[in-house]
């Protein structure tokens, strides 16, 4: 009896965990996103590395999809979120902000992101990776 | 008694505030009364030329935004477009150009990003409206008899 119930709880915190691990990036939960590589493009074309810091973007950034919210993860600064779209594995989300715009496009399987912020003179360029915590 | 406290602070805060923003205009600089100035008439005609210079130059050291190179810098867009000492007073609320409010403070998340060439241009912008109050102010000091290092 007691085997037992240790196999069924063994088999219970397994599902449990792969149902942690496997836990949806389709937007049906609320994602967190970390921003690893920043770059930044004037119009003439010319692009530089940076910093989440130095372009003032959030290191971490939370995808509501619920909610229709990008948010940093004190809540702080917001975006709303004004398309969704699934295709194909990938989530697409899009906004728009003081006469900028921004898309990200983030792998269902893996949680790999990239993101794009455009405006009329330049844009910047960001990959991350998702978790839905 | 309170308020003669609170004048004090005030009056020591003056030349950090704007000495920490128009270099040699008044925090890094040396004012000497060629004249024999008094003590209190060298600060009166300071905060006279303090005056002057603001309204000469259209900027106010006080109000100017803190470097913008630093994590929590704020920068006006249409000063990283070019628009210098006018601009300044939109750096502290925004785009002053299109009259919105932009950038992280005001909880804008994609809005208060800032490319790096924005940042460069709104440091040589703050730069520029910096060493021109400081010119108008050591103007001012020097024909009221003062040398100004």
């Amino acid at each position: 009896m007691r085997a037992l119930l240790a196999t069924g709880t063994l088999v219970g915190l397994g599902l449990l965990a792969s149902t942690a691990l496997a836990a949806p990036l389709d937007g049906t939960v609320p994602m967190l996103c970390a921003l690893n590589s920043v770059v930044e493009c004037a119009r003439r074309g010319d692009c530089e590395r940076s910093t989440a810091e130095d372009a003032q973007v959030p290191p971490f950034v939370r995808i509501d999809v619920g909610k229709r919210l990008l948010s940093s993860v004190d809540g702080a600064r917001t975006t709303p979120i004004v398309s969704v779209q699934r295709a194909n594995g990938r989530l697409m989300v899009q906004g728009m902000q003081n006469e900028r715009v921004w898309g990200a496009v983030i792998n269902e399987q893996t949680g790999q992101m990239s993101a794009t912020v455009g405006e009329d003179d330049g844009a910047i360029v960001m990959s991350g990776a998702c978790i839905a915590p | 008694m309170r308020l003669t406290i609170q004048r004090l602070v005030g009056l020591a805060m003056v030349p950090v505030v704007v000495g920490t923003l128009s270099g040699l205009a008044l925090g890094q600089g040396y004012v000497y009364p060629a004249k024999g100035q008094s003590p209190q008439q060298q600060q009166k005609d300071q905060a006279d030329c303090q005056g002057w210079a603001m309204q000469q130059s259209g900027v106010n050291p006080g109000a100017m935004a803190p470097p913008p190179s630093g994590p929590t810098g704020q920068v006006a867009r249409t000063t990283a477009r070019g628009a210098a000492v006018g601009a300044v007073g939109g750096a502290i609320g925004g785009d002053a150009g299109k009259g919105a409010a932009i950038g992280a403070a005001t909880g804008a998340l994609v809005g208060g990003m800032r490319r790096a060439d924005q940042r460069r241009a709104a440091e040589q912008a703050q730069s520029q409206a910096s060493a021109e109050y400081g010119r108008a102010y050591t103007a001012c000091l020097e024909g009221r008899g003062y040398t100004v290092k």
